[in-house]
């Protein structure tokens, strides 16, 4: 059987977690085929900005324009993650160097992305982000698609996970999902789920952040567990659970002051 | 507000009273709380939910029943799939919700009208049911600026409603702060 190729998803050549998760991948001995990367453009931003409004703004602020700097310095976060574990990739094109190919679309799913996969043959997907997959792109996509989902499936689908289960009072079920992208919203075949303690008296914008490197080592051990059959795809069972959406501010506001007055 | 909402109850009770049954839960459970009165909701007047299947063919009857419905605890697998429906339709199409309402033909009234019932069925089904996701939606109803009543909107039940619908709202975030 020929050695599966793995292909990774990119939302952004500066994401931090994908630099992170390609370096790792790459330096544990992985190959990796090609990173394909979602160029930011206009059509972009305003497909996010109906999406999500003024978020995105405060996204694109933290995530291309802070960048590191957005971080507390030896917090519990991606940034002092890296620093310990001396990654140094900051843009995904520097990998060319290490012979994987970094093709750049406007879309992930746009006709060149999906000609590229099936012009391989075994292949495996990662998705470190880049927007919802169409299922043209599922189909040729060899084994699946590999997402890292911010919350416990399948009673956590959708957006805003961890508030909305520190909202219920559902400690239990704040953590990561990695799954199998299917054609529905969250609900593909589970591989794994890792579960993250609520560490008392934490806003949830530091919970947000511990969640960036254990969501890089997740994607990492998983997807090598997936490449040495140690773990299987384990379907979700049909299940009366809803989706969750965008949390209004007012809401999150709310949850913050409940956190820090340590009620949960 | 309570207080204001209660002035505006008072110098509003008899439209309120005539305008055929729409402040619905509203009376029941803030009349007898502030006016001791009792008053009487239309339950025969519901409309059939089955008629409809997409949401463009929901109208404002079919989201009185839901409320009607809601309010008595007898809300059935259709219905409270109908209720999930109408969520999901407003969270993924919230910032073009007015212009939907116009490509339908509705004047700006009877757009607004329609979606502070709408935000008034989430609150109470998340009063009654403890869904946050149902709040969730009501505030971002809200919060809509063109969803924000001017002072002459023609429909007095529609004021009462979206006021009660900001107490709701407020009453709710305190709650979850004071845990």
């Amino acid at each position: 059987m020929d050695k599966k190729k793995v292909v990774i998803f990119c939302p952004s050549p500066l994401s931090l977690i994908t630099n992170s998760v390609c370096e790792i991948l790459l330096k544990d001995g992985i190959e990796i085929e090609a990173i394909i990367v979602r160029s930011f453009n206009l059509k972009r931003f305003s497909e996010e900005f109906t999406r999500d409004g003024r978020r995105l703004l405060k996204k694109i602020w933290k995530k291309l324009v802070l960048r590191e700097k957005a971080y507390k310095e030896n917090g519990a976060n991606i940034v002092t993650f890296r620093k310990n574990n001396n990654l140094i990739s900051k843009n995904v094109k520097s990998f060319k160097e290490k012979g994987v190919k970094i093709i750049t679309c406007g879309n992930l799913n746009d006709t060149k992305v999906v000609n590229y996969l099936d012009s391989l043959s075994s292949k495996v997907v990662l998705f470190t982000g880049g927007g919802i997959i169409r299922e043209n792109v599922l189909n040729e996509a060899g084994d699946g698609i590999i997402n890292c989902h911010m919350g416990i499936l399948p009673e956590y689908k959708g957006m805003d996970l961890p508030e909305w289960a520190l909202l219920e009072g559902n400690k239990d079920k704040i953590g990561l999902t990695l799954h199998f992208m299917d054609s529905g919203i969250d609900t593909g075949e589970i591989l794994k789920k890792v579960k993250i303690e609520y560490i008392k008296g934490e806003t949830i914008l530091d919970l947000r952040k511990r969640f960036e490197p254990i969501m890089v080592q997740s994607m990492v051990e998983t997807l090598k567990e997936y490449l040495n059959d140690e773990v299987s795809p384990v379907k979700q069972s049909n299940n009366p659970f809803k989706q969750y959406f965008i949390m209004h501010s007012k809401l999150v506001d709310a949850l913050n002051v409940k956190l820090e007055k340590n009620a949960i | 507000m309570t207080k204001e909402l209660e002035k505006y109850i008072r110098n509003n009770l008899e439209s309120l009273i005539q305008s055929d049954g729409y402040p619905l839960l509203f009376f029941e459970s803030i009349s007898k709380q502030v006016f001791e009165i009792e008053t009487s909701i239309n339950f025969e007047k519901q409309s059939n939910l089955e008629a409809f299947s997409f949401f463009k063919d929901v109208r404002k009857q079919n989201i009185q029943t839901l409320r009607i419905l809601n309010y008595k605890g007898e809300l059935d697998n259709l219905e409270l799939f109908w209720v999930e429906k109408i969520l999901r339709f407003c969270e993924v199409r919230y910032r073009s919700l007015l212009v939907l309402g116009k490509q339908q033909g509705w004047d700006k009234n009877e757009i607004i009208e329609f979606y502070v019932l709408i935000s008034s069925l989430f609150f109470e089904f998340f009063e009654k049911n403890k869904d946050y996701k149902y709040l969730n939606i009501g505030i971002k109803l809200l919060d809509l600026p063109w969803l924000k009543l001017p002072s002459n909107f023609p429909y007095p039940y529609c004021n009462v409603l979206y006021k009660r619908n900001l107490i709701l709202e407020k009453n709710a975030l305190i709650k979850i702060k004071n845990g």
